[in-house]
This record gives structure tokens, C-alpha cells and sequence, in this order.
């Protein structure tokens, strides 16, 4: 069941629209993640459900609890029982750590401070953090308070707003899983907004994809990934390969050869989508014995990720066809090394269309992905 | 000078009682000085995070929970220091005490300008002295309560 459901949600701006018609359920008791690019009005989503801006259109309902109607119910932000971690923390300055986790609860358990020390386990700090003040406290240690301060008077809900950003790689991963466990342990439906593909795909339960305003796709993960709706996601949550193909029953022939297809099957032009991993490279045999039904290429460059290594491969036939191959060998074939390619697994394929610049591409060919990204496939 | 002599004009005609009394003088200088503080105030407000605000009223709190402990407290600093910044204008106007201070009242400023105009500087100089005093604690306060959000532990 639904504990957050949004329906139509409008928002304009000086006639400029932020939101269009957004849908968007949160499963009660998980973790879903928003993603969208800076302006794609994500935050201003988030505000809309806060209560903090009012939508032109639709409706935001929790546990089945009206709490906005456009132009009809208005529900105050302090009502609405949801828990907010702004960016940053937002910490209360002139507070303690225990100050600001208590800050929620009623007087006289703020006075007992038994919720207090039990928020503050929760993500991961023990007791004696409540007597420091908020602003000693270092940036990982201000979004696990802050995040203790939103779940201490039990909300229904708790909406993140990018709750990572401007942490370092390694601390990162480490306040993600801390956050992970304590809305796990809570049972809290959470709802995490985010513009980094890596963090909601390891992070959520089910992802939201908004674009411009709208919801473009809304799935698990693995699906997300996988199976993306159109080509402009596929790029957007991680790295891709789009080549051009001409589909028919059964099968796909591109610059890779013929490949099985899952899911829709359109016929004629299309775009075949091919996840670097996929691609798997093997030293070439002589010419001869390939007898011509292999895929060669030439490797370009490589970047060398540690886990990981992306080798840049330029197809010998069709000649100019790039693509990127993803490889977990310690030994990376070196620039200039003829390899045959294969593809594992079978392949999605879009309709052909011209490319569409909507989404800002995170994990584009040509460029690195993020430092600590690490694409989990559920 | 000509704020006072106005406040003074239309106090003789309009407010017999007012002139003459210390309480027109408070008010001049209220007058001239308040701009300064509520710059000050402004200021420190506008430091404030709306997001402080936003969580706070994720919280439970409303609108008026949140400027009483959150709004008000953060800018206890800024007040303060537009407090000292008052007070060290007003110790040092001089012009708006010699046109409204009733007869046999005076200020450091005023005994200090006629001593010394009839260069009985030995008399002068006790409130010279006082007035650089006043004036050295003023600044030492701003310096040290303003721009630095000082930990007042939990309320």
C-alpha cells in the first residue's frame, strides 16, 4: 500500500512549469528514491509534499490522510507529521546535538531523553554525542543528527533532500548506510531525493525518475537499469551504449552482430541499448579462423577505475562505431590491441529517434562516471 | 542638530510638557539611531537558514514555536549588537544633546565640550576619560559577540 501517494501535482512558476501531472507512490515501510537532474523540480516535489509551497494542481495524501488539494485542503507543514533532513542538516546552531534531536518531541520527553539517546543510536552515534554542540559536530556526523532529529517523534514519513551532498567519497558511503539501517529499523517509509544515479540505485527500494517536471519512469532498480522506458533514461542512470539497429522477430542486428532482444520488439530502425558490462572482450584469433562471423575491434584508450577498468573500442567493421566495454580483468587490453567482442545477455532496444538532449547524460560515453560509483543490479 | 531642533520647535508649540523634558531627548535620539540597529537586525536575520525554519516546522512546530526557538534565539547576537552600536552613537552625539537637554542635566559629551571650549582641559579630562572607556568596552563587546554564532547548549 501506498503511504505517500502524489496525483497530478502541478507547480508553476512565474508561468513557467516546475511540475506536470506528477504520479508518484511511496510503498509504505521503503525507500524510494527520486533522480533528476538540477532543475528537473525535484526539490520543488519535495516542498509540495512538505507543505512548504502550495501546488497549483493535484493531490498529496498520507496513510490515506488528505493532506493537500489544491486550492482546497492546505494542510500546515507542522500537521503533516512528515520528517524533513534538509540539505546540509540544517542543524539548529544554537543547540546541542541532544537539543536538536529532541527539538520535535513533546516537553517532557525531551526532559526524559530516553527517545533522544535511542534516536541518536539509531544512526549509528551513541549517547554522548547529545551533549556536543550542533556546530562541532563534523558534516557526516550533522546528516546522521539531523536525520535522528527527523525520525525522534516517529513521522510517518521522511523525505530527504540530498542528504550526501558535499560529503566525501568514503564518508559517503558510510552515512548511506548508517541512514539505510536506521529508517530500515524504524519501519519509516522514506523518501530520498537525489541527482546521483549511483546513490538511487543502491539506495531505494524503487526509483522515480523526473524529467522536466515529470515523471518519466518509476521502477525497481534492476529494472530501471535494465529496462529503462526510453533511451534518454537509459543514459541518464548510468553508462550506455545506443547504437543504431534494425530489429525483427526475434532479434536485433547492429554493429555487434545479431542480438536477442527482451522485452518490446518493435520492428525496423532502432536504438539498441548496451550496458558497458555487457560487452565482453577476448584476445583476437587469427584472422583466418574467425572466418569473418566475429566482431573485431581496436582498442582506443582505457580508464582504469581499480574495480573496474572501461576500455574505449573502436568496431573494425562498421568502421567509426564506438563503444565502451566495462571490464572486471586486473589485465585491461592496452591501446592499439585487436580483440573480438561479444555480448552477454540479451539487449533492449527504442524505437529509432533523433537523440534528445533533455537529460543532463551522467555516465555518457566519454566521460568518467562518478568516483565511488558502484552500479548495484538487484 | 536639525532633527532636534525640529523635535524641539514642535514640541514648545504642540506638547508644552514635552520640551524641556528628557523624554524628547530619548526620543531624537531613537529617531536618528534606530536605522542603525534595525540594519544590524536585518542583517543577522538574513544570516538565518530558511531551512532552519523549514525543519523546525517538519518537527511539529508552528510558525510561532519556530520564531521563539529558533529565529529569536539566532538573533540574540544581532540585537545584542545593535544594542552597543546605539549606545556608542548616542554616547557620542553631541549636537542633538546641546539643542534638547533640559537645564541642569548634562551629558559626558556636553561637560566635556564646555570645559574644554573654555580650555579648562584638566576639568575636561575625567570625561574625556570616561567617554574613551565607555566607547573602548562598547567595541570590545561588538568584537566579541558579533558575526559568531556563539553554543548555548541545549534549552
Amino acid at each position: 500500500m501506498a503511504e505517500l501517494r502524489c496525483e497530478g501535482i502541478a507547480k508553476s512558476y512565474r508561468g513557467r512549469a516546475v511540475l506536470t501531472d506528477v504520479d508518484l507512490d511511496v510503498p509504505a515501510g521503503t525507500l524510494t528514491a527520486i533522480l533528476g537532474a538540477s532543475g528537473s523540480g525535484k526539490t520543488t516535489l519535495l516542498r509540495v509534499i512538505m507543505g512548504f509551497v502550495e501546488a497549483d494542481a493535484g493531490r498529496v495524501t498520507v496513510g490515506g490522510d488528505m493532506v493537500a488539494d489544491a486550492g482546497r485542503v492546505h494542510l500546515a507543514s507542522d500537521k503533516r507529521a512528515i520528517g524533513y533532513v534538509a540539505q546540509e542538516g540544517a542543524l539548529f546552531p544554537h543547540l546541542s546535538a541532544g537539543g536538536n534531536v529532541g527539538f520535535g518531541l513533546a516537553r517532557s520527553q525531551r526532559k526524559r531523553g530516553a527517545r533522544i539517546g535511542e534516536a541518536l543510536e539509531l544512526v549509528g552515534l551513541d549517547e554522548s554525542y547529545a551533549a556536543r554542540p550542533a556546530h562541532e559536530l563534523s558534516g557526516g556526523e550533522q546528516r546522521r543528527v539531523a536525520l535522528a532529529r527527523a525520525l525522534a517523534p516517529r513521522p510517518r514519513i521522511v523525505l530527504l533532500d540530498e542528504p550526501f551532498s558535499g560529503l566525501d567519497a568514503a564518508l559517503r558511503s558510510e552515512t548511506r548506510e548508517a541512514v539505510l539501517h536506521a529508517v530500515r529499523e524504524e519501519g519509516t517509509t522514506a523518501l530520498l531525493v537525489t541527482h546521483d544515479q549511483a546513490e538511487a540505485l543502491s539506495m531505494g527500494r524503487e526509483v522515480a525518475v523526473l524529467r522536466e517536471g515529470r515523471l518519466a519512469q518509476q521502477a525497481t532498480p534492476g529494472i530501471l537499469y535494465r529496462a529503462p522506458a526510453d533511451a534518454d533514461i537509459a543514459r541518464f542512470v548510468g553508462e550506455a551504449n545506443l547504437l543504431a539497429g534494425q530489429a525483427d522477430s526475434g532479434g536485433v542486428d547492429c554493429a555487434l552482430g545479431r542480438l536477442t532482444v527482451v522485452g518490446p520488439e518493435p520492428d525496423g530502425p532502432v536504438e539498441v541499448l548496451i550496458r558497458p558490462e555487457q560487452i565482453r572482450m577476448s584476445p583476437t584469433l587469427d584472422a583466418d579462423a574467425t572466418d569473418g562471423q566475429a566482431v573485431t575491434a581496436t582498442v582506443l584508450d582505457y580508464v582504469y577505475y581499480g574495480p573496474d577498468t572501461v576500455v574505449t573500442l573502436s568496431v573494425d567493421e562498421p568502421a567509426r562505431t564506438i563503444v565502451k566495454a566495462r571490464t572486471s580483468d586486473q589485465r585491461a587490453p592496452a591501446p592499439g590491441e585487436a580483440v573480438e567482442l561479444a555480448v552477454a545477455g540479451p539487449v533492449v532496444v527504442f524505437p529509432a529517434q533523433a537523440a534528445d538532449p533533455r537529460l543532463e547524460p551522467l555516465g555518457q560515453i566519454g566521460r568518467p562516471l562518478a568516483g565511488d560509483l558502484q552500479i548495484q543490479a538487484t | 542638530m536639525a532633527i532636534a531642533s525640529a523635535l524641539a520647535y514642535a514640541a514648545s508649540h504642540y506638547t508644552p510638557g514635552l520640551y524641556d523634558s528628557i523624554v524628547l531627548l530619548v526620543l531624537a535620539e531613537a529617531m536618528l539611531f534606530v536605522p542603525f540597529s534595525v540594519v544590524a537586525v536585518c542583517f543577522t536575520l538574513n544570516q538565518i537558514e530558511p531551512a532552519l525554519e523549514d525543519s523546525a516546522r517538519s518537527l511539529g512546530v508552528g510558525r510561532l514555536g519556530a520564531f521563539a526557538r529558533v529565529t529569536a534565539p539566532l538573533s540574540r547576537p544581532g540585537m545584542a549588537a545593535a544594542g552597543v552600536l546605539v549606545f556608542a552613537f548616542v554616547l557620542g552625539d553631541l549636537g542633538t544633546a546641546q539643542v534638547l537637554l533640559p537645564p541642569g542635566l548634562y551629558t559626558l559629551g556636553t561637560e566635556f565640550q564646555a570645559n574644554s571650549s573654555t580650555v579648562a582641559f584638566a576639568a575636561a579630562a575625567p570625561f574625556a576619560a570616561v567617554l574613551v572607556a565607555l566607547s573602548m568596552l562598547a567595541a570590545f563587546v561588538l568584537m566579541s559577540r558579533f558575526g559568531r554564532v556563539r553554543a548555548l547548549g541545549s534549552a
